[in-house]
């Protein structure tokens, strides 16, 4: 008795696969059941990370190829004294800022305040590179909101920032004491950037020998 | 050993109202491929229209461009060129990508930058830079975006060929599913026999 109902359940167990459509074998393979639940969900999660990732990217910043390049040489007038010359190899030998700006540029005087906060301190010189500006706007800006520039150039046609791959202002590139550009901050500085970005890298860049 | 259990073929059904509507078996792993590729979409189009929304509704970023003056470029005469070099630098611009507009080439664009730009080019290509080199000029500068053309490198062949790969990936699968699918509804199908076939025929009344 019980040996016969054993034999009916093998014998229904080995019919199974043959009751199954012939265009459908792969069911019965466990593994291809999983990989047919699993690969759509990992696509799906897949996307979905892609996504959430694109949520906190700005497009709008681009990032500095001259990361880890020498700084390009330019040669400008001084702002201040416009009989003066600055070129970038003056400054070797220390780690400084440059700061691109302009007194038509609205967020450079949201900056502002952090660069001048930032001078107090004289930790860093900060070059500032006045773009496609005229000199007497910009020196009368200077006048009204502070000055916190070790030394200002004057880039009036815009060809020198050209070389530094300046798309808009403010821009902020870090170099280092052999003159090798080791970080831009685009858009302006806040606090929270200069503490917990800037002053580390300088910091670190001004122990190096 | 779920999907084993079902019958693989569509059922029609009785809704709480009593109205006839054709159900695909619950567990059908199809059903979960089509659920996943229409959310998959669904989200898409999500994104897009956010990204559309945000950039509509934020103002023009933080940093800013400038609308100073750019006085003319002394001691390279820029203008004394023949047309061949001025048709020459109209394909190049618009071969460039404009840094602050980002979606015009140089050649499009009113911003001052994309007007400095230009005229680097046209400096380059007078004092008798190739096309490619003041390319390579920018790309130094500006990185990879500034060419409206990515370049075909090994970083870029998911750029260039990505969507074809996908393309086809996607026709394979829908081909696949159409073809299974056509062999279960096949098999689900039932067979009239000869007797049964002039019965229905007769009941129609043909």
């Amino acid at each position: 008795m019980e040996d016969a109902k054993v034999a009916e359940v093998s014998s229904v167990a080995a019919a199974a696969p043959q009751q199954m459509p012939a265009s459908l074998p792969a069911k019965s393979n466990g593994l291809q059941k999983a990989w047919r639940y699993f690969l759509p969900l990992a696509i799906f999660f897949g996307l979905l990370g892609f996504l959430y990732k694109g949520l906190s990217l700005d497009p709008r910043e681009l990032k500095s190829v001259l990361i880890n390049k020498p700084v390009p040489d330019f040669t400008l007038p001084q702002l201040h004294q416009p009989n003066k010359t600055l070129s970038a190899s003056e400054m070797k030998g220390q780690v400084w800022l440059l700061n691109v700006w302009g007194s038509w540029c609205v967020s450079c005087r949201y900056e502002h305040p952090v660069l001048n906060e930032l001078a107090k301190q004289s930790v860093v010189p900060i070059v500032g590179f006045s773009w496609k500006d005229r000199p007497e706007d910009a020196t009368d800006w200077l006048k009204k909101y502070g000055d916190p520039y070790t030394l200002s150039v004057s880039d009036i046609d815009g060809r020198a920032a050209i070389n530094f791959g300046v798309y808009g202002a403010p821009e902020t590139f870090v170099i280092d004491k052999a003159g090798m550009i080791r970080y831009k901050h685009t858009g302006p500085i806040d606090e929270t950037a200069l503490r917990t970005i800037l002053m580390p890298l300088i910091r670190d860049l001004q122990k190096a020998s | 050993m779920f999907v084993q259990s079902c019958p693989h073929s569509q059922k029609r059904s009785e809704s709480a109202l009593g109205v006839g509507f054709k159900v695909k078996v619950v567990c059908d792993a199809r059903q979960y491929w089509c659920f996943n590729i229409f959310f998959a979409t669904f989200l898409a189009a999500l994104h897009v229209a956010l990204h559309v929304a945000l950039i509509s509704v934020l103002p023009l970023q933080a940093s800013a461009e400038p609308s100073g003056p750019a006085p003319v470029v002394s001691g390279v005469a820029l203008t004394s060129t023949t047309p061949e070099m001025e048709a020459r630098l109209k394909k190049l611009e618009t071969e460039l990508r404009c840094q602050v507009c980002m979606n015009q080439t140089l050649a499009e664009s009113p911003s001052g930058l994309a007007g400095d730009m230009r005229r680097e080019i046209r400096i380059l290509a007078v004092s008798g830079k190739t096309d490619e080199e003041i390319k390579t000029f920018l790309q130094e500068r500006y990185g990879d975006f500034v060419l409206y053309n990515p370049r075909l490198t090994i970083k870029t062949y998911l750029l260039w060929f990505g969507p074809f790969v996908l393309l086809f990936g996607g026709g394979v699968l829908l081909w696949r599913f159409a073809r299974s699918r056509r062999a279960t509804l096949e098999a689900a199908a039932p067979m009239l026999s000869a007797e049964d076939a002039k019965r229905a025929k007769d009941l129609l009344g043909e």
